[in-house]
């Protein structure tokens, strides 16, 4: 309950410094919407219009009343509602991610925690060499090498995803791999250190020495204790890879929300930047506090005390 | 199982050899180790750090980790070779055979799961138990280890016990199959001594109960005593004595364990002796002179037939095994330790710092609570007179010395230094004078060193900050405080971490030296480091000390060690003051029934976290002089003679009776 308070608040907060941020000056929006050589009586004509010569609380309470109500109002760059721009791009950047995950996961765990429950052994040293080199690998060179690889060499998958003919999956594999490849490393590697921390404590000796089963101590005593830093990166990725991916989608012209945004800020297009931040910011809300449920659960001693 | 006889013991180690692999060296840690443990009996490893005696016991359950080796040698487990064993028959071994308590129990307790759980697993992995026997099983162990409100305890997560209950937890862990033998490491490190106390008396009825056998291991040769029928003293990988408890502490043979003995404080006041250091320190693995290893430190040493080639273990005069060619002979001569001088009298000595009211709260972690770490605390500390702070963890000792020091301050009451109000200030709010008058030693010179610069560097820059800025002096000065605290000018080019525990804390001294101090606080100063370093850093702070006209002021759990140095007493129980005054008339007539309890270290159970009272005395639910009053309003604070405070409801009368009972416990004349 306490949580999802703050979440609330974070969002007010955030919704106010958005609208601070964006529309303050309003004189600066008319200039960005009626462009640099309209006249200031213009100006002042258009900023009459649109309601911008109230004072800041009502416009405020009115525009946060129409987002509320996901009433992000007209944008310009696309000369269409900005939920009609928004929500779809949205649902192609879920959709990215959740292939990243539903494939990174998998992969990067289990390696991680093979590597760290024998630190130094054969297991750990290839999955750290791998997991280091994938790493290093920024996403736009990997990028092209994969294209190089599985587009212009192997034609098995096409070479952009800018799905003009409707959504189509083989369109997804490219830009899911180059995240996943930068990634999997990483996350395993956060992985085997938090397990080898984990394996090498009293209490996990203390296990051994009472005669508990390897699965039983793997399953039952370490993995919870294992997995509370591997988690806590998870959820940052989460926002990072719903927004923050504009090379990737910019590389093959994935319609998603960071090149959206992107779009957004070089056109000026203030109602759907603003729109879009706003969202972005309500998902990392919710994101963090997931995350402080899931750390909770993990770690009894937060939710006790 | 099958009776055993004296011939066919339950553990028979055989010439254990053990060898770590180190950047590609085996180095060897054990050599020659041969012991045996029969049916019902229980054997004590004494051993500093490094001396191999925690190797011995993983040796024993096999579990030596990826880098250590088994290289000569067998172990024998109820007759059954345990190098012949499976990963599987092991695994059916631990637990069940060979139960194990840990040391530090708060961290071999899995923080996740619940106690329950962690008990109950071990009787369905050995006992093949139902979900519900589990359970049953677990609530009897855990009372037979006297813990209180069982069901709680179950659904408890470690986090949520005290230290001595996590202890007993480990315990009732261990128990739970009911082994035939039972491998203690290090049992009551991190508990307060009158815990500890009552977690040896739990052992031995319980071992003698069960008809269970004990192989413990511990750096403190008294407590193995305590607890042990045979002690084997180990030095440098091997066993150098071994023999009958009381034989060992009565007779030893060889000169460490002589060595050990005199070091360590007395355990009853038996007047203020001054402490036989062990010179030197022991050798690193790998770093083993030839002939005997404790040779170097050795009084006794002779090149021949010491240092000549391998020392055999031979049949001692006090009926044990002893590893040295001169026991026997010159070298049962006892110990003749000098008594230290008394402090200045109360009289004579001016006062330095006086503690008003003292009080410190604060936030707790949520934010929502005030914690109280100090309270309505009130002593003198006397210029030349060594003030000692004693108490369990939990105290508020060293927030006490926190404030002193200027690491945090007070949020009532005054701390007057000479006269001058400094309570409120934090350190960089104090003048140089004031800051450089009251300097610190902490417990963990890891933490409190810069492992990044050099010993030299660091005490340079207290020298300069200390002084005038471009003290041409400074140099020659660093020279006489590395003199003063015995180090050699080499070990200043070192960083802290290429030092040993013994070094560190005379370099940690030297720094705080460096700003000329009146008044030097030293928290837990020697708790870190190995018993026989222990002593020669204490004597070199009470000679320090007097040399310098430096009042020391030292924080404590160790009463036997503090009453053997200090000329004042300041005892606390959570954060309250218990009672103050000259150490003398606080051993052999303490009036507060908390302060009786302390000296005659009386066993008691654990004063568990849960039941602090929220009024009244906060010792009233552990004090045997209980009175009505008592839970209802706070102690008063009375004068009793100059210096001498109590804050204790009990009328003077009692006091007096107190003064008898203190007699006839330790026995004065």
């Amino acid at each position: 309950m306490k949580r999802i308070a703050a979440t609330l608040l974070t969002a007010v907060a955030a919704s106010i410094l958005l609208f601070l941020l964006f529309e303050l000056s309003p004189r600066s929006v008319a200039i960005a919407t009626l462009g640099p050589f309209a006249t200031p009586e213009q100006q002042t004509l258009w900023l009459q219009a649109h309601g911008y010569m109230q004072p800041p609380q009502v416009r405020y309470c009115r525009w946060l009343g129409h987002f509320l109500i996901g009433d992000f109002g007209q944008s310009r760059a696309f000369a269409a509602p900005v939920s009609s721009v928004l929500w779809p791009r949205l649902g192609h950047s879920l959709i990215l991610v959740a292939c990243f995950f539903a494939i990174t996961l998998p992969v990067a765990l289990p390696l991680g925690i093979a590597a760290g429950l024998r630190e130094g052994s054969a297991v750990d040293r290839i999955v750290s060499a791998i997991a280091v080199a994938t790493s290093a690998l920024p996403p736009f060179a990997s990028a092209v090498l994969l294209s190089a690889l599985l587009v212009t060499r192997l034609h098995l998958v096409p070479g952009t995803s800018i799905m003009t003919e409707g959504w189509d999956w083989r369109q997804v594999v490219l830009p899911v791999l180059v995240l996943v490849l930068s990634d999997v490393g990483y996350l395993a590697r956060i992985t085997r250190t938090s397990m080898a921390e984990i394996m090498a404590t009293p209490y996990i000796r203390a296990a051994i020495l009472k005669g508990m089963s390897p699965a039983r101590i793997l399953f039952r005593h370490a993995l919870r204790n294992a997995m509370i830093t591997p988690f806590t990166i998870i959820m940052l990725q989460v926002n990072w890879a719903i927004g923050g991916v504009v090379v990737v989608e910019a590389f093959y012209s994935f319609h998603g929300i960071g090149t959206l945004l992107l779009q957004a800020a070089l056109r000026k297009d203030l109602p759907l930047l603003e729109a879009a931040t706003f969202v972005l910011v309500m998902i990392a809300g919710i994101t963090q506090m997931l995350a402080d449920i899931g750390y909770a659960f993990l770690n009894p001693r937060i939710r006790l005390s | 199982m099958t009776p055993r006889t004296a011939a066919n013991p339950l553990l028979r180690i055989e010439s254990l050899n053990v060898a770590y692999r180190r950047d590609g060296d085996a180095v060897p840690v054990l050599f020659d180790v041969s012991l045996s443990l029969r049916q019902g009996e229980a054997l004590g490893i004494v051993g500093e750090s490094g001396s191999g005696k925690s190797t011995l016991a993983m040796a024993v359950m096999r579990h030596l980790g990826r880098a250590g080796r088994i290289t000569g040698g067998r172990i024998f487990f109820d007759g059954v070779d345990m190098a012949s064993l499976s990963a599987r028959e092991l695994r059916r071994l631990y637990g069940a055979r060979i139960g194990m308590v840990h040391q530090d129990a708060g961290l071999a307790l899995n923080p996740s799961m619940t106690i329950g759980a962690q008990l109950t697993e071990v009787a369905r992995a050995h006992l093949g138990s139902t979900r519900a026997e589990a359970s049953d099983l677990a609530r009897t162990h855990l009372r037979s280890v006297h813990l209180p409100d069982v069901d709680r305890i179950m659904g408890a997560y470690p986090f949520q016990l005290s230290g001595g209950q996590q202890q007993r937890v480990v315990i009732a862990m261990a128990l739970v199959a009911d082994p035939s033998l039972l491998l203690l490491d290090e049992p009551t490190s991190g508990l307060d001594a009158t815990t500890a106390t009552g977690i040896v008396a739990l052992i031995r009825t319980l071992a003698a109960e069960r008809g269970m056998a004990m192989l413990a291991i511990s750096h403190d040769l008294h407590l193995m005593a305590r607890l042990c029928d045979r002690v084997a003293v180990m030095y440098a990988g091997q066993v150098v004595e071994e023999n009958r408890a009381d034989a060992i502490l009565a007779r030893p043979g060889h000169p460490y364990t002589r060595g050990l003995l005199e070091c360590l404080p007395p355990t009853s006041g038996a007047g203020r002796q001054i402490l036989l250091p062990v010179p030197g320190q022991a050798p690193s693995p790998g770093d083993r002179p030839a002939g005997c290893a404790f040779g170097p430190r050795c009084g006794l040493f002779t090149p021949d037939p010491c240092g000549a080639g391998a020392i055999s273990l031979h049949l001692s005069a006090s009926g044990g095994l002893v590893r040295c060619p001169k026991a026997g002979g010159t070298a049962d001569a006892s110990p003749v330790r000098g008594l230290r001088p008394p402090g200045p009298e109360i009289g004579a000595a001016p006062v330095l710092l006086r503690v008003e009211a003292l009080g410190k709260q604060y936030a707790d972690r949520t934010g929502r609570r005030m914690v109280t770490a100090n309270e309505g605390i009130s002593f003198t500390v006397r210029r030349g007179r060594m003030t000692a702070i004693v108490g369990e963890s939990g105290s508020g000792k060293s927030t006490l010395a926190r404030i002193v020091c200027g690491l945090e301050t007070a949020t009532e009451g005054r701390l007057l230094l000479e006269g001058v109000d400094i309570a409120d200030l934090l350190a960089e709010r104090r003048t140089v004078a004031q800051r450089a008058a009251v300097q610190m030693v902490f417990q963990n010179t890891e933490m409190s060193l810069n492992p990044a610069w050099t010993i030299r560097r660091q005490i340079m820059r207290t020298l300069r900050a200390a002084g005038r800025p471009d003290d041409m002096g400074a140099e020659h000065r660093y020279a006489q405080l590395m003199d003063a605290v015995r180090l050699p000018l080499e070990a200043g080019e070192r960083r802290a971490g290429e030092l040993s525990g013994g070094q560190r804390q005379r370099a940690a001294i030297a720094r705080a030296l460096a700003a000329s101090p009146r008044i030097l606080v030293a928290d837990e100063p020697v708790s870190a480091l190995d018993v026989s370093v222990q002593a020669a850093v204490v004597e070199l702070l009470m000679s320090l000390s007097r040399e310098r006209d430096m009042t020391l002021v030292v924080i404590s759990h160790d009463l036997p060690l503090m009453r053997s140095i200090a000329d004042d007493l300041v005892v606390l129980y959570r954060g309250r003051l218990v009672e103050a005054g000259p150490a003398g008339t606080l051993l052999s007539a303490p009036v507060h029934p908390y302060t009786r309890a302390l000296v005659a270290a009386a066993d008691r159970p654990a004063t568990s976290a849960q039941t602090v009272p929220d009024k009244g005395c906060l010792f009233a639910p552990h004090c045997p002089d209980r009175m009505e009053v008592c839970s209802l309003r706070a102690p008063p604070e009375r004068v009793l003679g100059q210096d001498h405070r109590v804050a204790c409801h009990l009328p003077d009368n009692h006091a007096l009776g107190a003064f008898g009972e203190g007699r006839a416990c330790h026995g004065h004349p």
